[in-house]
């Protein structure tokens, strides 16, 4: 338990480290107030839309839907990993097969997605 | 008694790996800019101290000296938050990278990692996927054309390599049987991963510059097109822990992760084991090498546009990865 105590307490100190930088910042930085400071970024013309909070497109959607499908696999993948060279000197044939079973079936999942354009960028 | 005791040595050590990997990041912007420099033909910073050698506290006290603004239509809270969640994570991935064996000086036996978790590189991957919350909060929470566009690239950039990177670590994983970093460095004490891991090597790579921002990808900041990316809107400090943590900091752990996974961590070079060079100064000698060598990279091609890189990660680089998992087993079934 000692390893994720210390990770608790490195993740402390790292924020306590990052908001000080912040802070130090705040209180150190002048203060000059210009009428025009907190206007958005825009080159030079007055902003057409007032807020950039619109709909996304359908493709960001498309490829987060995908990387939930793919990283849950990998998911799958890794603790098979972790145990293949122990089981692989027992009966090398079942692990082998019993994961690529597996992968194929992924592999299924993913020309699918290909034939069907979600891979492309549009 | 005991706890407390446990809790301030953690802290200090926290402490002293946070401080020395800033300083570290300081410097290695100078290394960067000398290099971008001369690859530029240019001489790169020159007049601060001696050949420049000042130059990043001179930077660090501009960044902290400036005026901190936030824009009238940001969401304040977010914006803030944004910042950190890019810094933080970074940093994090430090705490599980372990930088050599544990030695002795003067009695006391001196631990160069924070902590040897048995899931260390999955902790790795996991941080280096939260730092992405804070590229995409910050385009979101500028309330800006030019930062969401940067932000919304940089995470589908991603999520496509996070996919990839993976499939890809499975590799090393199935020749070390463990997911502790140092349980990996201790399995190449004969043969280094890159045999026969090239192609997860060829992938981590990609997945590295991509994660990074560094340039062939740095589609969340193409200049040309969007300002500056998703920090458009930020200045001073705020500002400053972006690039700190993106271009420093985790190139700095993640070229240690990859050296740790493929190059043997704190082994030594093959034939060269006689040599009275600890493995530390082995593992920084590697480290340095690989984290050049994406310098290298940054500083010498072009910027590829948003579709093809994303195309190439789902297309090319999961393959790979997956073609990777196959001649691994396929080599652990017949050289054991």
């Amino acid at each position: 338990m000692t390893g994720y105590f210390a990770l608790v307490l490195f993740f402390i100190a790292a924020t306590i480290v990052g908001v000080a930088l912040l802070v130090i910042n705040r209180l150190l930085a002048p203060k000059i107030p210009d009428p025009m400071e907190g206007y958005t970024y825009e080159c030079g013309v007055p902003l057409y839309d007032k807020t950039s909070h619109i709909s996304l497109e359908q493709k960001y959607y498309l490829l987060g839907l995908l990387l939930v499908l793919f990283d849950l696999e990998a998911a799958f993948v890794l603790p098979w990993a972790a145990i293949f060279k122990a089981v692989a000197q027992i009966s090398a044939g079942f692990i082998f097969f019993e994961m690529f079973i597996f992968l194929f079936i992924l592999i299924l999942g993913y020309v699918y997605a290909w034939k069907k354009g979600a891979l492309q960028w549009q | 008694m005991e706890i407390l005791g446990t809790v301030i040595g953690i802290t200090i050590k926290s402490l002293i790996f946070i401080v020395g990997m800033f300083l570290a990041a300081a410097y290695l912007t100078l290394v960067e800019r000398k290099f971008a420099g001369h690859v530029q033909q240019r001489p790169g910073p020159l007049h601060v101290g001696y050949h420049g050698l000042l130059q990043p506290i001179a930077d660090a006290l501009k960044v902290l000296t400036k005026e901190d603004l936030v824009p009238d239509n940001a969401d304040k809270f977010l914006f803030y938050l944004a910042s950190l969640l890019a810094f933080v994570p970074s940093i994090m991935i430090l705490a599980v990278v372990p930088f050599g064996e544990p030695f002795e000086i003067f009695g006391f036996t001196i631990y160069p990692y924070i902590s040897d978790v048995n899931v260390g590189l999955l902790l790795a991957l996991a941080f280096g996927s939260i730092s992405l919350y804070g590229v995409i909060f910050a385009g979101w929470a500028s309330n800006s054309k030019y930062p969401m566009i940067g932000g919304l690239r940089k995470a589908a950039v991603l999520i496509g390599y996070e996919v990839a990177l993976g499939f890809a670590i499975a590799g090393p994983i199935m020749q070390a049987g463990t997911f502790s970093l140092k349980g990996i460095v201790e399995a190449q004490q004969g043969l280094w991963f890159i045999i026969p891991n090239i192609l997860a090597f060829v992938v981590i790579i990609f997945a590295v510059l991509a994660e990074t921002g560094r340039t062939p990808f740095d589609v969340q900041e193409a200049e040309a097109e969007l300002v500056g990316g998703y920090v458009t809107e930020y200045s001073a400090m705020k500002f400053g822990l972006f690039p700190l943590a993106e271009w420093y900091i985790a190139t700095f752990v993640l070229s240690a992760i990859t050296v740790i996974l493929f190059f043997g961590g704190w082994n030594p070079l093959p034939l060269l084991g006689w040599l009275p060079i600890p493995g530390m100064v082995w593992f920084f000698l590697k480290l340095f090498a690989v984290f050049m060598f994406f310098l290298w990279v940054h500083w010498t091609l072009p910027r590829y546009r948003v579709d093809q890189i994303t195309e190439l990660a789902w297309k090319v680089m999961l393959p790979l990865a997956l073609a990777n998992i196959f001649i691994v087993a396929i080599w652990i079934m017949i050289f054991g």
